[in-house]
């Protein structure tokens, strides 16, 4: 199927069939991605992953209901759940200033509520998979947070996947002082071939604090591919953490502008990979303005015959003066036919700043391993504990107690494996 | 800042001299006709009196050659060039009959390495530098073969080995660069000209340290040398190599391509001080600086060391590399890049390593100062079968001034469990403590400014040779003249 035969299908089902700004945004976006198509291994970004395998998925028609959502992650959440990219049951007793639903509902309700933010964030919205997922998403959650509003307990938006395409286009909109925590949690029922293209934009506005978290689990047999695309205002804070489990073919792209002066962003993430799954991280921190602080860390383990791929790219444009951005990614490697390229890269054109990238990547560190093995340990059990403490490091940065002990659960719960 | 307008007069003032070599020899000259196609390479190739293969291994460069495109993906900027606007062959007339001794090498030339400090007279010679010296496209001479043939090292101009050692250069020749390349290496097979040919048989510690300076003198002429070394088992060549060109209004290219190979046990340390041309300061003129430069350690336990100090040519793209096939080989590559004005340098190296325990350090150093640009950009790689392997890699930029920009690519691709790889990069601004400390014991902006960089430099400039580790503290102070802010 085509895209137009696809989006004939689902014509009736688009949220955009309201408001004229959004079909003109679909429009132009169907047009963009047609033009381009999916890119290949000649494109620089992509030099290290081949998406081949999935231009056979994108246009795959949606599959029903992906069955009933298993509990919650956290407890005392608010929670949508979304079903093969659907939604399916939204969040109840939200505090007031604060909006968490679905897209296509929301557009229904107000059509033209949107229209000032969504796909507005130029950074990586013009690529071609981005491009994709605003020609053809049909849902997505809105999470709006009004100016001085401080939500204490977590959202959580389950993205429950078994077959078809899932096109999730999500919106965050932190008002000024405003604080919230979001976990996108995407999970795979089955062995399903299906294909996630999932975009949220963050808009951070003056001194607000946002986590976002993402634990990505979907089915061994997916492609997933993501872009975050934010933008943070004067003294904003952002922090987010990609936990990567999942897919069989997995791209998470980040472009963060740090557009205000004092804003902050710390990128943090994990993958565990096996068998033939291949996971790629591309982030590029993009200082806009001097005066912007960027911290990335980035860690993995991979077994068997895993590819995992990190490009992260700090830009400091010229005249922004007053920079600090680090940079590290460490891969350890279980086994003599996985993989591992990294490319840490630095562009800058202002002087005064203070950048750095560090990258790693071996076998477990054998002195170590010994030490534990002289008092006692077994070396299965010594390996695991070096592991966890490996991985811990960066898990440490999750800035959210009850978030951070539900990635810890499931790193302990990889390992075990 | 301390930008006082005296030090800006005094700047500008000295801004004709500061690139010393900018002088042009006026001696006649044989050329070819401007323009690049097949009967250009047929000329060079008969001019050089060279045999049938080597001719048709220029023309089957020539044919790829056409069917290439430029490289775009490095980080440099300048207008296209224009392949049919210059002189493929350009050589000193007085050299037609060729010179039996350096008595006869027109004096004119002489007086012109003289002035660039390259001891030709052997008399004159304490260093103990054997020297070939290439102007425009021809080697001019070649100092102290006596001695070296004694030692059973072959030392002479590429030209020369075609014809006395064809066994040898058809056998390497292309072995660690083969002509297909890449567009600028392809270039260079079909036109190369001249350049170095060097052979250290087995065992043998080669006496002296060997050097070859280039010159680029003609306008409008490109220069395309061709560097062959052959490093035989358990043998050892240190080699310097040494640039510099006219100050010329328009660009001129230079297209380069280094080979070593080195057999068991061998060792190579190569170190350049480019310092060709690089435009004035509004970015007029300078030499398009694009080399390629490639060991082979194909022998167990060989070890090759680049050091490079890049502080001339307007566009610089160059990326010395080291394939580490032999189990234990080991490579290296020590750089500093300095660019300062409009310069642009995209530099780097390549450790690809594929015997066992094989090893590689890379120490690269940037400093950027006035409007320039400069790039780190390096790959490596841990084949499947570099078990053990290890890479250590250490890149730091500097940044003097905030017109200026400092970039670092690294590519990182493991492939074998037990090999280690570590990268270490940092970027930040010289530090407004460290000039101000300086001046305060007195020292001129600009002194400081040199001190402090030679410090930041000094892991890197410690791996040359005495004689041009003085040569470039001296030239990374010159080049940096005029940039404290």
């Amino acid at each position: 199927m085509g895209m137009e035969a696809y989006q004939a299908q689902f014509a009736d089902h688009l949220p955009g069939g309201g408001p004229a700004w959004l079909s003109d945004l679909r429009q132009a976006a169907a047009t963009r991605f047609s033009s381009q198509g999916l890119p290949d291994r000649k494109v620089e970004e992509w030099r290290y992953t081949n998406l081949k395998p999935v231009q056979a998925q994108l246009f795959a028609l949606d599959a029903v209901s992906a069955g009933a959502a298993p509990p919650a992650l956290l407890e005392s959440s608010y929670r949508l759940v979304f079903s093969n990219g659907v939604l399916q049951s939204g969040a109840n007793d939200l505090p007031t200033g604060v909006r968490l639903a679905g897209m296509a509902e929301t557009l229904s309700e107000s059509p033209g509520s949107l229209a000032a933010h969504m796909g507005q964030i130029n950074a990586g919205q013009d690529l071609p998979l981005p491009a994709l997922n605003q020609a053809l998403s049909r849902d997505g959650y809105i999470l709006s947070i009004d100016p001085g509003v401080m939500v204490e307990r977590p959202m959580e938006v389950l993205f429950l996947s078994d077959a078809g395409t899932c096109y999730p286009r999500n919106l965050v909109l932190a008002g000024a002082g405003s604080e919230a925590t979001v976990v996108e949690h995407y999970l795979g029922r089955g062995d399903g071939e299906y294909f996630v293209n999932a975009v949220t934009e963050i808009h951070a506005a003056l001194g607000a604090k946002l986590r976002r978290y993402k634990i990505q689990q979907d089915a061994f047999g997916a492609s997933h591919v993501a872009t975050l695309a934010g933008q943070l205002g004067d003294d904003a804070h952002f922090e987010n953490f990609d936990l990567n489990l999942g897919g069989q073919l997995v791209r998470s792209e980040i472009h963060m502008a740090l557009a205000g002066q004092g804003a902050e962003a710390a990128l943090n993430g994990v993958y565990l990979l096996r068998g033939k799954q291949h996971c790629d991280n591309a982030i590029q921190m993009d200082h806009v303005v001097g005066a912007t602080n960027s911290h990335q860390d980035y860690r993995g383990i991979l077994d068997d015959k895993a590819h995992a791929v990190f490009q992260g790219k700090i830009t400091v444009r010229p005249d922004a003066q007053g920079i600090e951005g680090h940079q590290l990614n460490k891969t350890l490697l279980l086994s003599d036919d996985a993989e591992i390229d990294s490319k840490p890269e630095l562009e800058i054109l202002a002087d005064d700043v203070k950048c750095s990238h560090g990258a790693t990547a071996g076998e477990l560190d054998e002195t170590g391993l010994f030490y534990l093995r002289s008092r006692g340990i077994p070396e299965a059990e010594a390996r695991q504990l070096l592991m966890t403490a490996f991985i811990a490091e960066t898990v440490a940065h999750i800035g959210h107690d009850d978030v951070r002990a539900v990635m810890e659960r499931l790193v302990g719960e990889w390992m075990a494996q | 800042m301390s930008y006082t307008s005296e030090t800006a007069e005094q700047v500008s003032s000295i801004a004709g001299d500061k690139y010393k070599y900018g002088f042009v020899t006026d001696i006649e000259t044989e050329m070819a006709p401007k323009g690049l196609n097949e009967d250009i390479v047929r000329f060079i190739s008969a001019k050089k009196n060279e045999p049938e293969w080597m001719l048709q291994w220029r023309l089957r460069a020539y044919e790829r050659w056409l069917g290439m495109d430029e490289p775009v993906w490095a980080k440099v900027d300048y207008p296209e060039i224009d392949f049919q606007d210059a002189y493929y062959y350009s050589a000193p007339k007085s050299m037609e009959d060729g010179p039996q001794s350096l008595d006869e090498v027109d004096p004119e030339l002489l007086r012109t390495y003289e002035k660039l400090g390259i001891p030709l007279h052997e008399q004159a010679m304490l260093a103990g530098v054997a020297v070939d010296a290439v102007f425009d496209s021809v080697s001019v001479a070649t100092t102290f073969r006596k001695e070296l043939a004694k030692a059973g090292v072959i030392f002479c101009p590429i030209s020369e080995a075609v014809q006395e050692h064809p066994e040898l250069v058809q056998k390497y020749m292309g072995s660690v660069v083969p002509y297909s390349d890449n567009y600028y290496a392809t270039l260079n097979s079909a036109v190369f000209t001249d350049g170095s040919f060097v052979y250290i048989p087995k065992g043998v510690r080669c006496p002296m340290e060997l050097s070859t300076y280039f010159r680029i003198n003609q306008a409008n002429t490109g220069q395309f040398e061709r560097t062959l070394i052959i490093a035989d088992e358990g043998s050892y060549v240190s080699y310097l190599e040494g640039c510099t060109a006219p100050q010329r209004d328009e660009h001129q290219l230079h297209a380069a391509v280094v080979e070593l190979v080195l057999m068991d046990d061998a060792e190579i340390k190569y170190s350049t001080v480019q310092n060709w041309y690089p435009g004035d300061e509004n970015g007029k003129g300078g030499i398009y600086n694009f080399v390629t430069k490639r060991a082979a350690c194909r022998g167990r336990n060989s070890k090759v060391s680049w050091t490079q100090v890049e502080t001339g040519s307007a566009v610089t793209w160059k990326y010395p590399s080291c394939i580490l096939q032999g189990d234990n080989s080991v490579g290296e590559f020590y750089s500093v890049a300095i660019t300062n004005n409009l310069q642009q340098a995209d530099t780097g190296t390549k450790m690809i390593h594929i015997g066992e325990n094989t090893s590689s350090t890379i120490i690269a150093k940037g400093i950027s100062a006035g409007r320039s640009q400069s790039t780190y950009r390096g790959l490596v790689r841990m084949q499947p079968g570099a078990k053990g392997g290890r890479n250590y890699t250490q890149c730091d930029s500097l940044l003097i001034g905030d017109k200026c920009g400092a970039h670092t690519v690294p590519y990182i691709e493991n492939r074998n469990r037990t090999a280690q790889i570590e990268h270490e990069a940092t970027t930040a601004k010289i530090s407004e403590d460290q000039l101000f400390y300086c001046r305060q014991r007195g020292l001129s902006d600009e002194e400081a400014l040199s001190m402090i960089v030679n410090g930041f430099c000094k892991q890197v400039l410690q791996e040359l040779p005495m004689e041009f580790a003085v040569e470039a503290q001296k030239l990374v102070g010159i080049s940096l003249e005029g940039s404290v802010g």
